[in-house]
């Protein structure tokens, strides 16, 4: 009986070492693959960001706004985003590899999956970041066309220009990455159907006299008889 | 591939009939037939009176105008002008057709240039053909300093009332003198003078290529002779108007164009200008002329509302642009209850140096940067016209003095902020 109990545990460990054995080398794999892959995440974004810096990156994203709307969700600076950016990417592609190299059935198909999202996420990356660019140069167009014509709530309107933008841009950016398409672009389509029904119950319910006068104004029936001071000005 | 020519087929044919000439007027046309037959007369007149002995020509590029301008140009009689006018010895030719381009100021300039080239010319004088308050001393004010070799452009200054050319007496003069270290008192007119070597080298440059509206032309002509180092001469003369027509340039189109201009001019002249340093005046020619009509005072109101609102609602524009101290003055002066804020000259200048220097540096689209500049622009207007609403003639004119003083003592500022890096 001991015999038996004392073979019984000895193949046991045999097996379970054995097991080990086999495994221990996957594990080191995976771990060197991360490591390595940490390490040329962390040079390639060092060298993207220096590189960045040296074709002046973010005074570009100044003049787009990028580095202001940056600013407001507590980001750091452009080249800083794109650096780290590269840095995740690379890093969870090795992570992922490492992952497979432990030789778990589905790591396969998952890993295929991660590098099938790849160009899908890039893409609406960039579809984001332009967007984002869009929606800052309208936003400030319409902030400074409303302020030199003297309409009524500038800020507002541009900034309700703005959102308008981000909010489709975010919407299109999400179907491109194929994150919850249905319900964002019911969600989308709700949101902005509604805004636009309310916008206009609000014009002509609400303001009809306000709208007539500004139409009125910008497209009078027989000359104005007197102008404003700054038209009236010869200013050259 | 040679570029093709401005000149059309039928100009260049009328050209060459006329052959080498002494002075040229260029007189560039688009529906003048109100004006343009008092015009030619005028012109006449004083070619025949001040250069009898001269091969003189009067050349009409014509935008493509309806309504027989140039048939007008080439049939104004000249009976009563030549009564007015001494004996010539040598007859004037008249030359109209239309020229290639588009049509506008720029293109009837161009066109007026590569006439001069063509024929030779020494002297050359353009005249607008909207220009009613002509009179035949005009050509020879404007064309005798070149003629005689002592200047190679002659800018005109037309008498003012106190309430006009904001735009021009308190930013767009005094920020391309001082920045070219040159006391200019020129108005930014569409009649100057010219040597015909300047007019032959100009034809070719890169700047009719782009977009140039009328205002934005005469700036770069300016900029471009300060740059160059040009011998340039200032001639006083009589009141300038214009045929009245409807002006279909907002306030924040016209800023978009001529403080445009005047800021991409900087950009491409600063190796020449930065490295200046002592100003000097060009030669003033003439005494100074009587404005004509009464000074009408603007209502501040509108302007001053304007400014208010334009600094509260651009704040988050002008924080990148202007510097916090410029930033919080302007603050002030908008939260002022006096009924028209107070804009200094030192808050003005300094405004005027960091939005130019800011558009050097591309904080954003220049478009946007010089129409946010628009409503301060009112507010200094606004407070410059109270100031002077009731000073006598000496009170103003050393009020103009301390304003060009200002700019001229804060020109190391300019530089700084040329110069620096972050800016603000």
């Amino acid at each position: 009986m001991a015999q038996s109990i004392a073979e019984v545990l000895q193949t046991a460990w045999r097996d379970f070492l054995g097991g080990v054995e086999t495994f221990l080398p996957h594990l080191l794999a995976m771990l060197s693959l991360i490591l390595a892959g940490w390490l040329i995440g962390w040079v390639l974004a060092f060298v993207l960001r220096h590189l960045l810096r040296w074709a002046r990156f973010d005074v570009l994203a100044d003049r787009t706004g990028a580095s202001a709307m940056l600013k407001k969700v507590t980001l750091p600076s452009a080249s800083e985003v794109v650096a780290s950016l590269v840095f995740w990417l690379v890093w969870a592609a090795f992570v992922l590899s490492g992952i497979g190299a432990l030789g778990f059935t589905g790591m396969e198909t998952l890993t295929a999956d991660f590098v099938a999202f790849m160009p899908r996420l890039a893409v609406g990356l960039v579809i984001f970041v332009v967007g984002l660019i869009a929606a800052n140069f309208a936003w400030r167009a319409t902030l400074l066309a409303a302020v030199n014509s003297s309409l009524p709530s500038a800020r507002l309107l541009s900034g309700g220009v703005r959102w308008l933008i981000v909010a489709l841009t975010v919407a299109m950016a999400l179907e491109q990455i194929g994150v919850a398409k249905t319900i964002m672009l019911t969600a989308f389509a709700i949101a902005f159907g509604a805004v636009m029904l309310g916008v206009a119950i609000a014009i002509g319910v609400g303001g009809g006299p306000v709208a007539r006068r500004l139409i009125e104004r910008q497209f009078p029936e027989t000359p104005p008889e007197e102008k404003s001071a700054p038209d009236e000005l010869r200013h050259l | 591939m040679p570029r093709p020519s401005i000149l059309s087929d039928e100009l260049l044919r009328q050209l060459v009939a006329v052959g080498q000439v002494d002075i040229l007027v260029g007189l560039p046309t688009f529906n003048n037939a109100a004006t343009i037959g008092d015009i030619v007369k005028t012109l006449h007149v004083g070619l025949a009176k001040h250069f009898p002995r001269e091969r003189t020509v009067l050349i009409s590029p014509d935008g493509g105008s309806d309504d027989g301008t140039p048939d007008l140009v080439r049939t104004a009689p000249l009976a009563d002008a030549e009564r007015q006018g001494s004996t010539t010895l040598r007859t004037t030719h008249r030359v109209s057709a239309p020229y290639r381009g588009l049509p506008g100021r720029a293109g009837g300039v161009r066109a007026v240039f590569a006439a001069a080239d063509l024929l030779q010319a020494k002297a050359v004088v353009l005249i607008d053909a909207d220009l009613i308050s002509l009179t035949p001393d005009w050509v020879a004010e404007l064309a005798r300093p070149v003629w005689k070799d002592e200047a190679d452009v002659v800018l005109p200054i037309h008498p003012r009332h106190r309430f006009e050319g904001p735009l021009l007496g308190q930013l767009v003069r005094p920020l391309l003198g001082t920045a070219y270290a040159r006391r200019l008192h020129a108005n930014l007119t569409t009649d100057f003078g010219c040597s015909g070597k300047l007019a032959a080298r100009l034809v070719n440059h890169a700047m009719w290529e782009g977009d140039l509206s009328r205002p934005a032309f005469d700036v770069w002509l300016v900029a471009t002779a300060l740059a160059e180092d040009l011998r340039l001469g200032q001639v006083h003369l009589g009141p300038c108007r214009f045929t009245p027509r409807p002006s279909r340039t907002s306030l924040p189109e016209l800023f978009g164009q001529v403080v445009g201009t005047a800021f991409d001019c900087l950009d491409r002249h600063a190796p020449a200008w930065c490295t200046r340093t002592e100003p000097s005046e060009p030669p003033v020619i003439g005494e100074p002329r009587e404005a004509e009509g009464p000074d009408v005072p603007i209502a501040a109101g509108p302007l001053v509302e304007r400014f208010r609102s334009g600094v509260r609602d651009l704040a988050p524009l002008l924080r990148e642009i202007l510097t916090p101290a410029t930033l919080e003055r302007l603050h002030t002066a908008a939260a002022s209850e006096d009924e028209v804020p107070q804009l200094p000259d030192p808050v003005w200048v300094g405004a005027v140096y960091e939005f130019a220097a800011s558009a050097h540096r591309g904080v954003m689209n220049r478009e946007h940067l010089t129409q946010a500049m628009v409503p301060l622009y009112l507010g200094r207007t606004a407070s410059f016209f109270a100031e002077i609403a009731s000073a006598d003639e000496p009170a103003l004119r050393e009020r103009i003095t301390a304003l060009e003083h200002e700019y001229e003592s804060r020109r190391p500022y300019l530089l700084e902020l040329w110069n620096s890096e972050g800016g603000r």
